[in-house]
């Protein structure tokens, strides 16, 4: 009798032992599949969002071109010549990191920038996308990326209720930029 | 002190329950009582930290070698379902007394967005061994203080006159926005 | 049964959001505005039908004491699938909703109506009343996402609907916001109930 209940519960913990293997083998397979399918896809996708992105900031250039040695830097193009550099900068902003693409002349003033993520308030903080704030920085050398509080031509007006995030994009701005006059120094010589 | 800030941050500044919006239903299922919420505090600290070192080693150690990236969803769920479900069987067998006082809450935190989020938040940041435990030990925290604040508030809120429609979970709801409201006055104070 | 009653229950009476405050994460989560509220809403439409058709499916062949496991199982795999979708076609989508998107997974309404119905009927009724609760559910981020946007920052979608002199509490697109404008909802909610069944009972009374 208890030899029988015991085979009984043998079998059935078999039972659900396979039933287990099985689904997880069949979902295993099943994303595995699918991600075989979408991955060249997003991978695609990734690299036509960077180039867009790019293409945004530098109007002008007819391609972009990666930079041997440095991660993630790229020359904008436009009938062979440098007509610009497109290069991360990063910056801790109020609520964490702000991460950010700027574009720099090869003259060292800087473009424009995109915001490609960030933690900051929204309403608030988060006007740094906006072109209001973004268009002060066009041409801009680093020597005048100061951040002011009142209506400015020469400097940069922070947003309203934002400081410090004004100050931590303007900081990764002029990074970026800093950067870029060191490369390009190094590259003449 | 790079640790102690990523601590407090998760704590305070980046509360899941009130700025990220993560572990709900316990929050709203449990916080009507103040003893059950300080049990569902520990219990949800001390998994999220267990699960999340767990949850670090078989990402790190099996699915990257492996390749198998896209598979950290369905096994970091069934991972961590099955540890609760595991500790659940060893603290009934060796500490009863224990098992009578957290036992239900351990069902509840099986499949839990909190247990489940912060692992994931771990391994996206790309974060090492010690501060992944940090951070979850933090969101246990955090969950436990506002779970308890929650409770205390809801407590002293059954000798309010509450208007018939928002008794129960709508005026809940509006409390628990008072508190995000509060802790909002922390963000910014540490950058992570 | 009748497949319209079945779909019909899941949008008021036993919304999940409002009725039943299941899965309530991402009802706060993502809908400070109507473009991520919709998208997240959708998508939990999708793998709430799919889910309860897949298990319709295969209740006969899954042992009664791992059904749970199995269920998570099987529901974890459609999310993924979801994810890997979204990532290759709506990629401005996926970075939006990030973890919430993950987090689908764990949804109590999603195992619940396993439980409940999908692991008791066949396919068709498990589709409606997958698609309903669905339903229900999108309609309800749709709502929370219009009515925090439109108010908070006076557009729709990104159009502005309001004047441009309307400035918009900024407390309705934080986290503060969305619990409170949910907690009114329900507090609604219970009233429109109410209401609706002194009117049945008048009805019967009649």
């Amino acid at each position: 009798m208890a030899h029988d209940a015991h085979n009984e519960k043998d079998s059935s913990m078999l039972k659900i032992a396979m039933n287990l293997a099985i689904t997880c083998f069949i979902a295993g397979a099943i994303i595995a599949g699918t991600y075989s399918f979408t991955e060249p896809v997003a991978v695609q996708q990734r690299v036509k969002i960077k180039n867009d992105a790019m293409k945004e900031l530098v109007k002008d250039a007819d391609s972009f071109e990666a930079i041997q040695g440095k991660s993630d830097w790229y020359k904008a193009l436009k009938d062979g010549k440098v007509i610009a550099y497109v290069v991360p900068a990063e910056s801790k902003g109020y609520g964490g990191a702000i991460k950010m693409l700027a574009a720099v002349t090869p003259d060292a003033k800087a473009i424009d920038y995109k915001v490609l993520s960030h933690a900051e308030t929204p309403g608030l903080g988060d006007k740094m996308s906006e072109a209001k704030f973004r268009n002060q920085f066009a041409g801009k050398a680093t020597d005048d990326m100061v951040v002011v509080k009142t209506p400015t031509d020469k400097n940069i007006q922070a947003l309203t209720g934002a400081t410090i995030t004004s100050r931590a994009v303007t900081k990764g701005i002029k990074e970026a930029v800093e950067a870029v006059a060191e490369y390009t120094a190094s590259v003449k010589e | 002190m790079e640790y102690f800030t990523l601590f407090m941050g998760a704590v305070i500044v980046n509360n899941f329950v009130l700025t990220r919006f993560l572990g709900l239903c316990i929050f709203f299922g449990v916080s009507k009582s103040l003893d059950a919420s300080i049990g569902m505090g520990m219990a949800v600290a001390s998994i999220l930290t267990a699960s999340s070192a767990l949850a670090w080693a078989a990402y790190n150690f099996v699915l990257v070698p492996l390749e198998l990236k896209f598979l950290t969803l369905p096994v970091f769920v069934i991972l961590i379902a099955g540890f609760v479900q595991f500790l659940e069987i060893v603290i009934k067998r060796f500490a009863p007394a224990l098992y009578n006082m957290w036992g239900i809450y351990l069902v509840l935190i099986a499949t839990n967005c909190v247990v489940l989020g912060v692992p994931l938040i771990n391994v996206e940041s790309n974060f090492t061994f010690i501060k992944s435990v940090v951070n979850a030990l933090g969101s246990g925290v955090g969950f436990a203080l506002a779970i308890i604040l929650m409770a205390s508030l809801r407590e002293k809120l059954q000798y309010a006159d509450v208007p018939k429609s928002l008794q129960g979970l709508g005026i809940a709801f509006v409390i628990a926005g008072m508190l995000a409201l509060s802790f909002l006055g922390f963000s910014g104070m540490i950058p992570m | 049964m009748n497949y319209w009653a079945i779909f019909k229950k899941g949008i008021f009476d036993q919304n999940p959001i409002f009725r039943l405050a299941l899965s309530l994460c991402p009802a706060l989560a993502v809908t400070s505005n109507v473009f991520n509220a919709l998208g997240m809403g959708l998508a939990v439409m999708f793998v709430i039908t799919a889910n309860n058709v897949v298990v319709s499916i295969v209740r006969r062949w899954v042992n009664q004491k791992v059904r749970v496991p199995v269920f998570i199982t099987i529901i974890a795999t459609i999310v993924t699938l979801t994810q890997l979708m979204l990532e290759a076609f709506l990629p401005a989508l996926y970075k939006e909703l990030g973890i919430y998107l993950a987090l689908i997974v764990v949804f109590a309404i999603i195992l619940a109506r396993a439980e409940v119905f999908a692991m008791k009927n066949g396919i068709v009724p498990s589709f409606f009343d997958g698609l309903g609760m669905g339903t229900g559910f999108a309609l309800a981020m749709l709502l929370v996402g219009t009515i925090r946007e439109v108010f908070g920052t006076g557009a729709f979608l990104g159009f502005p609907v309001l004047p441009a002199s309307y400035n918009g509490p900024l407390i309705l697109i934080l986290a503060p916001g969305a619990f409170m404008v949910i907690g009114l909802l329900i507090g609604l909610f219970n009233v429109i109930g109410e209401y609706r069944s002194k009117l049945a009972a008048q009805r019967g009374e009649a």
